[in-house]
């Protein structure tokens, strides 16, 4: 794809708050969700103090996984406690490029409060969940299992 | 304007050469997949890249002593786990041996105790990667159990073995073989109690078995609880490796936003059911964030 017909990158979300930072870059604690129309439905995760600190992630809701049954009492303490329908579960992506593959860290999601953009990287306790799931393996095929 | 010969042989050599260059740039971008292979190429990316890359070096570095931790304290639980069943069977014999007034039957006992007491004390100088597990820091040399026949003493010092798991941060990975040191005490008087016949002298030492098995169970639980903070650093660290290696990729990976675009363009169907679950959900993440 040629430069003149890349889409642009927009805003998908206002600053988001990760207090402690995300495990390996404890220092950004501000970040922005960034999408580009072609990319969808991954967006982009992008530190405000180092733009080029930017992790692909995918919304859990799109995959055939469950974050929020679980959340435990002190992981939702991280973000305020929010309402269940205020917690949206991401993951971060990988590319091998040797493999060719991409994977998904579901053992470590992002959880973000929608109402007041507090966000953290928590590790779930579960040992069926992978820190590189092939992404093929947890695409729905009618929707999928939503959490 | 006239152009010499020279003239144009030089601007012909610099055209080659120009190209030259930005081939064997493309091709060693083709080669190592990499878009900033060398400093020259975008010094601020490589620089960024390289800080990454230091980054996750000193995480697997912690990673890798962790995995020598755990395994340190397995070994270790292991050991005292048998040191654990064996106390209990000593007890249980001396039961049944309180019981027993048959003193040719109890000699026999007395022999399966001291058999016992052999391994309890062969457990307690347990090696891993040769080297003894319960001797604090005297971890080479002499052993950390010694049993002439009728004492057990303890020759290794209070010494704390940790691992480096975070710039600042270490964690403990050994116990110490003081703290349960009193179980050989106690069966080797029950032991001898046995021998004596001195029913009183039994009954105090299965008391005292009893205590320091309790004991042996909160040393064991404490193993336990060194090695569950092992963990959980261990799943935080992987965490930052992930994240770290993704970076990396970000700063260096010609082809990570085209992979996801073939991703997308082979998966129509993923799109199509994303659309679909987004209706019937009716739910836009990004209009929540927004």
């Amino acid at each position: 794809m040629n430069a003149a017909s890349t889409p642009e990158w927009t805003k998908a979300s206002e600053p988001l708050q990760f207090a402690a930072g995300l495990p390996g870059f404890e220092e950004h604690k501000t970040f922005l969700l960034e999408s580009r129309e072609d990319l969808r439905p991954f967006l982009w995760l992008r530190s405000t103090i180092d733009p080029e600190v930017a992790l692909p992630v995918i919304s859990s809701f799109l995959l055939k996984t469950a974050v929020l049954p679980l959340l435990t009492k002190e992981q939702l303490k991280l973000i305020g406690e929010p309402a269940m329908e205020h917690v949206a579960p991401y993951y971060i992506l990988r590319v091998d490029a040797d493999k060719n593959s991409i994977t998904v860290n579901t053992k470590a999601p992002l959880i973000i409060r929608t109402d007041t953009g507090q966000g953290h990287q928590v590790i779930l306790d579960n040992d069926g969940l992978q820190f590189d799931a092939p992404l093929a393996d947890l695409l729905p095929s009618t929707g999928g299992d939503q959490s | 304007m006239r152009v010499t010969n020279a003239l144009l042989s030089e601007q012909i050599i610099s055209f080659i050469a120009g190209n030259q260059e930005r081939l064997a740039n493309v091709q060693r971008q083709i080669a190592t997949s990499r878009e900033v292979s060398v400093s020259s190429d975008d010094p601020v990316r490589f620089d960024r890249a390289g800080r990454f890359k230091s980054l996750l070096s000193k995480t697997e570095q912690y990673l890798s002593n962790i995995e020598d931790g755990i395994a340190w304290i397995k070994v270790g639980t292991e050991s005292l786990d048998i040191v654990y069943r064996s106390l209990q069977q000593i007890r249980e014999l001396g039961l049944q041996s309180r019981s027993d007034a048959d003193p040719g039957a109890r000699g026999q006992v007395v022999s399966f105790v001291d058999a016992l007491i052999e391994e309890m004390v062969l457990m307690g100088n347990t090696r891993f990667m040769d080297k003894f597990i319960f001797g604090g820091t005297l971890t080479k040399g002499t052993e950390p159990f010694d049993f002439d026949g009728s004492v057990v003493t303890y020759n290794g010092n209070a010494g704390v073995l940790s691992r480096k798991v975070a710039a600042d941060t270490y964690l403990q990975i050994n116990t110490l073989g003081s703290e349960f040191v009193s179980v050989f005490g106690a069966a080797i008087a029950l032991r001898d109690a046995m021998l004596a016949s001195d029913g009183p002298a039994m009954d105090a030492a299965l008391a005292d078995i009893e205590t320091v098995g309790d004991e042996l169970l909160n040393t064991m639980a404490g193993a336990g609880s060194l090695q569950r903070k092992l963990e959980l650093t261990r799943d935080n660290l992987e965490t930052a490796r992930v994240n770290l290696t993704v970076s990396i990729s970000q700063a260096e990976d010609v082809d990570l936003t085209e992979a996801i675009l073939r991703f997308n363009a082979r998966e129509l169907g993923f799109r199509a059911a994303l659309e679909s679950s987004t209706r019937i959900m009716n739910i836009s993440i990004l209009n929540h964030l927004r």
